[in-house]
């Protein structure tokens, strides 16, 4: 799981950009932090960057410039959370998430409120997602999202990847910061990971979009 | 919040208080506060030492400040001398005395006349300095016009448009160099490793690597290596090892 990394030179080559807005989207805080990765080469220090991650979020940042400010694309970007309550008929009505995962979640969690916030949505997109993969059943499913309920606070405003992997058919699901480098045993049947900037951007611009 | 609960607090002799919520707040002798204070407006005319977060809307400090914590404000104003232990979130900042901090300092404007000590990254929309500043990280910021006077450095700079021009002398500095011949022992100079931006002018700078779209380098320059995109120029008085273009 070695993540590919491109040198600030070849980034701005590639993409056509300039130093000035490299630096301003970081300082717009749109380029996360984490991923400027200071490493020791033949001229000093070089700065690196996640090859997939970086493109993509430069490429994402210059569609949603024509018609967005800075301001507002470093709001879905980020990872606050927005502020809104949905009830379930809305969500359903909306199309933001399946009522099946709705349904599942409330019986994992013994939910009984009958309206969402921004982090129940979020868990529950990210249901939505592990069961439409088809890859997991409903009850690993329920150990995912109980997991990431549980240890989500723990990494406060850092970027994170949900892993979900079996041996000998036994499943176990784990949490990791990001950027990292993980290695697995062969014998390791690798199903499913997701990272969570990535799902809370998907959602707010489903959220938005939806308005 | 209501402005009508909020209190003033003044104090003119020795004093320690637990922090609070206040209105205007003002220090003509010496306060500690032993957690978080937010007010509205303070004024430091004497010692005020905060051991927890500050945030406030306006702020001056004539005599000494010390935050243990973070601070936040909306207009900063630095006459006397202000530590800052966590980091700073303030959106006009104004130093013509010291100041120093350990953490990041996140602003909109910087103005400095005085003595900037960053430790950490120093983020700004405009930086202005025609003081002494160093910072241990990075300085972003759109743009960035510095006019030397004494030591200044920084490990990196990275913004849209950077000039770093010589300062002018003032009369008394004239004076002492006509009398000690050849003295530019004490014209301010920049020491830096990196400085990445659109549109870079330097003067009196000391640097490793030059990298932008235009590079112009003025007189006093000792650079190692510049990169650049679109136009490179280089005076006389100064020495470039290696330059290329991208």
């Amino acid at each position: 799981m070695e993540t590919e990394l491109i040198s600030k030179k070849e980034l701005l080559d590639l993409t056509g950009i300039s130093y000035g807005q490299l630096y301003r989207w970081k300082r717009k805080n749109i380029i996360p932090e984490e991923w400027f990765i200071k490493k020791s080469s033949f001229t000093g220090q070089e700065t690196f960057f996640p090859k997939d991650k970086i493109l993509e979020r430069i490429g994402k940042i210059k569609n949603m410039k024509d018609n967005l400010s800075l301001n507002d694309i470093a709001d879905i970007v980020s990872f606050s959370p927005v502020n809104l309550i949905f009830s379930k008929e809305e969500l359903l009505k909306r199309n933001i998430v399946s009522s099946t995962a709705i349904d599942n979640y409330i019986s994992f969690q013994n939910y009984t409120k009958d309206y969402f916030g921004f982090d129940g949505i979020l868990y529950l997109h990210i249901l939505d997602k592990i069961l439409k993969s088809g890859e997991i059943n409903i009850d690993e499913s329920k150990l995912i999202i109980q997991s990431l309920e549980e240890n989500l606070v723990k990494f406060k405003e850092k970027d994170c990847e949900v892993f979900f992997i079996r041996k000998f058919g036994i499943a176990s699901c784990f949490i990791t910061s990001y950027p990292n480098e993980i290695y697995f045993d062969k014998d390791i049947k690798f199903i499913y990971h997701t990272n969570l900037r990535s799902c809370i951007e998907e959602l707010k611009i489903i959220l938005n979009i939806k308005d | 919040m209501e402005e009508k609960n909020k209190n003033d607090l003044k104090v003119n002799g020795i004093m320690t208080l637990p922090g609070g919520i206040f209105n205007n707040v003002k220090i003509n002798g010496q306060l500690a506060l032993t957690s978080d204070l937010e007010c509205s407006e303070f004024y430091v005319n004497g010692i005020l030492t905060v051991t927890g977060n500050l945030k406030a809307g306006k702020g001056k400090v004539n005599g000494k400040a010390c935050f243990k914590g973070d601070v936040e404000a909306d207009a900063f104003y630095i006459l006397g001398k202000t530590d800052i232990t966590g980091n700073s979130k303030i959106n006009d900042l104004k130093v013509e005395g010291q100041l120093e901090s350990s953490g990041n300092l996140l602003a909109n404007d910087i103005n400095i006349f005085g003595e900037v000590t960053v430790k950490g990254d120093c983020n700004a929309e405009l930086f202005k300095s025609k003081g002494a500043f160093s910072i241990g990280g990075l300085l972003n910021s759109g743009t960035v016009d510095v006019e030397l006077h004494g030591k200044c450095s920084a490990n990196e700079i990275g913004g849209e448009q950077i000039k770093i021009v010589k300062g002018t002398d003032y009369y008394f500095k004239k004076l002492v160099k006509s009398i000690f011949n050849p003295f530019n022992l004490f014209d301010g100079y920049l020491t830096i490793n990196t400085i990445e931006g659109d549109e870079i002018y330097l003067e009196n700078t000391k640097a490793k690597i030059v990298r932008g779209d235009k590079v112009k380098i003025g007189p006093n320059c000792e650079i190692g290596i510049v990169e650049f995109k679109n136009k490179f120029e280089l005076n006389d008085k100064s020495t470039v090892t290696e330059n290329k273009k991208i």
